[in-house]
């Protein structure tokens, strides 16, 4: 090493232009590799190509397309804008086969309605009949008519039923149900006779009042032309595959552009309402560009806070500023290398950059205090350089050595993301070594020529007060341990609160909109964008498999063909129950007189009111109080729409009553339709079903929707549990993130014990000598102790990403205590090893804590988790060397102990 | 005459055994008239008095109202609701007659009748099963089953064809010789129903005999896990009450007598 740092002088001293011109062709080199690096933020890229749940997720993107679609919300004042809006949106979309492959925007409604009781789940079929057998005149009172009265009287009919305690608790949580629905739909009704008339507000209410919102997830999410529009008819859904793979980073990110460019268009058309866009896809591209600007605006921040504290240690502005040249064209090389190696930045190792710039920093830190040592000793300019690399070079390059290996070692972590971030550091540390080692001393050959020349002398600023603190520290030793004894113990009782972030979303950047628009789909539409997937072969598979996942108590729905196309056993066993519900529905025989008359409308509607009362009483003195609570509001609405109709508009009435009869009527036509479709064959389902659920490698998909949010604390792992008992290979999102938490902890323990055993051997080859390697590690270990206490005393948890901060801080940490106990072991003294080095290493801290905070600025919880940790543990790490170190040498290997073995060396 | 040793053993084996038959007997004997003397005090020629609800099913909040009642003999009854949470039931009177009962809604001037064997429970009125076992004692075959520190346990098997239950359980206190608790099993013998008399009062009839009267009484339905409560505020025993006060028109009044404030 020594021969080469002599080569480096010499270059720099006598051939400038050969190694400045050397030094350009690799920069330009690496630099041309550096732009061909890849920038994955998406966190499936951290578990590996060639994990089965990856596996399976490359199939589900080639051969489903639709499982990575773009949703576009559309939120409005009204059903009607917002259906308006998203026609003119999907039809904008349709048009352009470039980019749009398919448009989701209406389901296939004359397919639900022609076959729905054969669609309709088995149990549900089941509840129907029993429902008959206590109410015989179900259908017949549901459809007396099509017409508002006549609907009202079949109401009433129904009530007569009621009429005693008994048979008001035996119906009790249905009739609190249809309470609800029955309010919803006077309101509705009423606000209609009011001139406010709304197509999509009544005919909600009416399926609601008509089917049981719990049995038929499809019917209270779709208006009745089949758009997916949410019950309060507020948020519009638009699904949207695009025609390239939308979860390639670079083609979702285009995608997402251009498709918020046609969103933006039709906004502008459309007023009132509000398109945006969100999806996996999206997310992911708005995750990379909020991780981008971040990362930017870090960048320049650390840079500016590094170099205030370069001016505030060394009072110059030249040469830190110079400084900068070497950390640069260190980035350029590590990226270049990325780009050669592994080709690719990952959500973990896209932060070494930044990392960088302290680590980069440190060593023209070194470099640079030791030159304005040497030279206000009064040294050459040549025996100055000399002197930094017989002095400080050595600690140098074990520092750098030991922070790079054990980089590599993180490698070892079997879980790519870690493995990355791992051979990225390494490669980054190696790079800024040898660009600051090769460029530094150039540029401080050609600044300190300058000043000679201008007749200025070099001026050493010492840290003797850090020299003197580590000499009272020795001294006072066992105050020290004790002291740390009882941190220890406080540490302990702190790590006790220490938890695992499972919630993806809490490490996610803040304020994106497409993370608002996912909030609000679960919301409006009680559907999580983040399903679990799973492709079979058979039809056959897929039935068992559903049955199955069905009674899993974190399954909420299952969505495959065979919601479409049951088997041939459970439409046989379905048919014998629709041809046992057949006879009471076709006794229904509905009056279909499309008139209204105000006053037989009046009429029935008092009969209701009387109705409810007497319902009240028996609710009442049964003990039901919920349902009186509900039949109150449904009597305060009904008072209002009485009042309504005594001063309504008749064209009002007319609307009102063609609106319930038309829906009334398609109800019951849709109803008799389906009693004679009671087959279903390949032939009959939509084809835009068939393509939803049949790859193109002729395999079926089967979507589960989770009871819960699949971020939620606990649940995730527990969904995923229940869904492997039946499924073999599930993937998706949450399969894949569920994977990557599992893999985490194990591989990042497998990483710190091979990179701590690195680091012993690295230090052990050093300095042979066992003793003095564990004195550099204790400090080091502490400070791993204390980070992790911390963590949950700053209101934070562990996530995939400050975990990363660990080995890091392991690597960088090590410089401390190798460049002090090197240096003491060369000046054979407390105070001058912390007085010389410690200004160094005081330096170097700040530096490298200036650039992690700087990630606080970014828009991602995770990154500014990290920049915490990280200054944390490394900040730690200087201050338990210097609390700690003295004591130990003092206590270990004092100085007269090392200057009798140097002077037995050197006899 | 000399006896053999092992013939001594058998005879007093004989003796011990008649004479605990011979006592138990009598306990049941004890027991089984205990449970009908309980009965009888339970049900009253004439009654009047003020008695409060309160009805709590699952997570429901409970309903609690106030009754005015008459009641002759074990069929004929009629009630008025004159307090309550909530306005709409005030007012609402009943007429119990023949086992029907007829409900008069003022509000609405409607009436309704209710004629099947659980009338009570379908107006809401659910003073429980034991109540009517009170008020019918002869449609239960009666046995006794055990004696304990507690009481006796008496068993009532119905004699109908379709009985509201299959077995009960009767508890009577010894030393005041009234029921504490009922419980009412199915088919199955699964535990349906539970009575409980929290407190009994102590009375003196018409005739001027002393009786414990069951003055708070908890009902608890097992499978619809609702409770109800009742408890007297007021009760008398008259010696007699004109049958004008049972009818028709009589409730109508009531009702309208609740809603001036009459009542």
């Amino acid at each position: 090493m020594k021969r080469i740092y002599r080569w480096i002088v010499s270059l720099s001293l006598y051939h400038r232009r050969e190694l400045l011109a050397g030094l350009l062709l690799l920069t330009a080199l690496l630099g041309f590799f550096a732009t061909k690096v890849e920038l994955k933020t998406n966190f499936k890229d951290l578990l590996g190509e060639d994990r089965p749940v990856m596996v399976a997720y490359d199939a589900l993107q080639e051969n489903y397309p639709d499982a990575s679609a773009i949703f576009a919300v559309i939120e409005g004042p009204s059903a009607t804008e917002i259906v308006r809006a998203g026609n003119r949106l999907a039809s904008v979309l349709e048009d352009d086969a470039e980019w749009v492959r398919d448009v989701r925007w209406r389901e296939q409604m004359d397919f639900f309605r022609s076959y729905g009781l054969l669609l309709s789940e088995t149990e549900d079929l089941v509840d129907l009949l029993d429902d008959l057998g206590d109410h015989p005149n179900l259908f017949r009172d549901a459809f007396a008519g099509f017409s508002l009265s006549n609907m009202v009287m079949g109401m009433n009919r129904s009530f007569e039923e009621y009429d005693d305690v008994s048979s008001v608790q035996e119906d009790e949580d249905d009739l609190i149900r249809g309470m609800a629905h029955t309010a919803a739909w006077l309101g509705a009704v009423s606000r209609g006779f009011a001139g406010e008339v709304n197509e999509f507000e009544i005919e909600r209410a009416l399926t609601d009042l008509l089917a049981d919102p719990d049995d038929d997830d499809l019917l209270r999410f779709v208006d009745d032309a089949g758009h997916m529009i949410s019950p309060d008819g507020t948020v519009g859904l638009l699904q949207i595959v695009g025609q390239g793979d939308a979860n390639d980073a670079v083609y979702g990110t285009q995608l997402t552009l251009h498709i918020r460019e046609l969103c933006q268009a039709v906004n502008e058309e459309f007023l009132s309402t509000k398109i945006g866009l969100t999806g996996f896809p999206v997310i992911l591209a708005d995750e990379a560009e909020a991780a981008q600007q971040g990362m930017g605006r870090g960048f320049v921040l650390a840079i500016l806070g590094i170099l205030a504290v370069f001016f505030l240690s060394f009072r110059r502005i030249v040469l830190p500023s110079l400084a900068a040249i070497p950390l640069l064209v260190g980035i350029v090389w590590s990226v270049g290398w990325v780009a050669v190696t592994i080709g690719e930045f990952s959500l973990f190792s896209m932060m070494a950059p930044i990392i960088l710039l302290g680590l980069g920093i440190d060593y023209s830190i070194h470099l640079i205090a030791q030159f304005l040592e040497s030279r206000a000793k009064g040294l050459g300019l040549e025996a100055a350089l000399h002197e930094i690399f017989s002095k400080i070079g050595r600690g140098l390059f074990i520092g750098a050595m030991t922070t790079a290996l054990t980089f590599f070692a993180i490698a070892t972590a079997g879980f790519k993301g870690i493995s990355d971030f791992g051979i990225v550091g390494g490669l980054s540390v190696l790079s800024a070594f040898a660009a600051m080692i090769l460029i530094l001393p150039l540029i401080l050959v050609m600044v300190d020529s300058r000043r000679t020349r201008r007749g200025k002398s070099t001026v050493n600023v010492p840290l003797k007060r850090l020299g003197l603190l580590a000499e009272g520290l020795a001294r006072w030793r066992w105050g020290v341990y004790m002291g740390m004894f009882i941190a220890l113990i406080g540490g302990a009782f702190m790590l006790g609160r220490l938890e695992l972030e499972t919630d993806v979303m809490k490490i996610q950047p803040k304020g994106l909109e497409s993370i608002r628009l996912q909030d609000l789909i679960l919301e409006a539409f009680d559907f999580s964008i983040y399903t679990t997937f799973a492709m079979l072969d058979n039809l056959e598979g897929i039935h068992c498999a559903k049955a199955e996942l069905d009674d899993l108590p974190t399954v909420k729905r299952v969505e495959s063909l065979a919601s479409f196309l049951p088997s041939e056993a459970v439409q046989q066993e379905r048919r014998a129950l629709i041809r046992r519900i057949e006879p009471a529905l076709r006794a229904a025989d509905p009056d279909r007189d499309p008139a209204i008359d105000p006053d037989i409308l009046e009429r029935e509607f008092g009969d209701y009111a009387d109705q409810l009362f007497q319902m009240k009483t028996f609710a009442y003195m049964g003990g039901m109080t919920r349902l009186v609570g509900e039949i109150e509001a449904a009597e305060v609405q009904l008072v209002e729409t009485r009042e309504a109709l005594r001063s309504a508009d008749p064209s009002d009435l007319v609307a009102v009553n063609q609106i319930v009869y038309d829906k009334m009527k398609r109800e019951y036509e849709s109803m008799m339709r389906s009693l004679d479709r009671t087959t279903l064959a390949w032939e009959d389902v939509p084809r835009t079903y068939m393509d939803r659920y049949i790859g193109a490698d002729r395999s079926y998909l089967l979507t589960v929707y989770p009871t819960h949010s699949p971020w939620e604390a606990g649940f995730g792992e527990a969904h995923q549990v229940e869904i492997e008992t039946v499924l073999d290979a599930p993937t998706g999102t949450v399969p894949i993130w569920n994977e990557v938490l599992r893999r985490m902890i194990p591989g990042f323990l497998r990483a710190s014990v091979v990179a701590l055993g690195v680091l012993a051997l690295l230090l052990l080859a050093d300095l042979r000598s066992i003793r003095r390697t564990v004195l550099i590690l204790i400090p080091l270990l502490a400070s791993l102790f204390f980070t992790f206490a911390l963590i949950p005393a700053m209101g934070m948890k562990v996530n995939i990403v400050n975990l990363m901060a660990f080995p890091l801080i392991l690597g960088i940490g090590i410089d401390d205590g190798v460049h002090l106990y090197h240096r003491y072991l060369v000046e054979q003294s407390i105070r001058r090893a912390f007085a010389s080095t410690g200004k160094a290493i005081l330096t170097t801290t700040l530096t490298t804590v200036m650039a992690m905070l700087t990630l606080g600025f970014s828009p991602h919880r995770g990154m500014v988790s990290f920049g915490w940790v990280a200054s944390v543990g490394i900040g730690l790490c200087l201050i338990l060397n210097v609390l700690i170190l003295p004591g130990l040498i003092r206590t270990f290997d004092p100085p007269e102990a090392v200057a009798h073995n140097s002077s037995r060396r050197v006899s | 005459m000399k006896m053999e040793w092992n013939r001594g053993i058998v005879l007093c084996g004989l003796i011990v055994l008649v004479v605990t038959m011979g006592m138990s007997g009598f306990a049941s004997e004890e027991a089984v008239a205990a449970y009908e003397r309980a009965l009888d005090q339970w049900t009253q020629d004439y009654l009047m008095a003020t008695l409060e609800m309160t009805v709590k099913i699952g997570e429901n909040v409970p309903a609690s109202y106030t009754l005015m009642l008459w009641a002759k003999g074990t069929d004929t009854a009629i009630s008025v609701i004159t307090d309550a949470d909530v306005d709409f039931l005030l007012g609402l009177s009943m007429l119990q007659e023949n086992r029907q009962i007829t409900a008069w809604w003022l509000t609405l001037e409607r009436s309704k009748t209710f004629s099947s064997s659980r009338t009570d429970e379908e107006i809401g009125l659910n003073s429980g099963w034991m109540e009517q076992v009170a008020q019918h004692p002869e449609e239960y075959e009666v046995s006794f089953l055990s004696d304990d520190e507690d009481g006796w346990a008496i068993e009532l098997h119905p004699l109908e064809n379709e009985p509201l239950f299959h077995r009960a359980v009767v508890y009577v206190r010894k030393d005041l010789g009234v029921i504490t608790r009922a419980e009412f099993y199915d088919a199955e013998g699964v535990l349906v129903e539970v009575d409980r008399v929290l407190e009994h009062i102590e009375l003196t009839d018409p005739n001027g005999d002393t009786l414990f009267f069951p003055y708070q009484l908890e009902v608890y339905d097992v499978e619809e896990d609702k409770t109800t409560s009742i408890v007297y505020l007021n009760l008398e025993l008259p010696a007699f009450i004109d049958d004008a006060q049972f009818t028709l028109e009589k409730v109508k009044e009531l009702s309208l007598r609740v809603l001036e404030g009459e009542l």
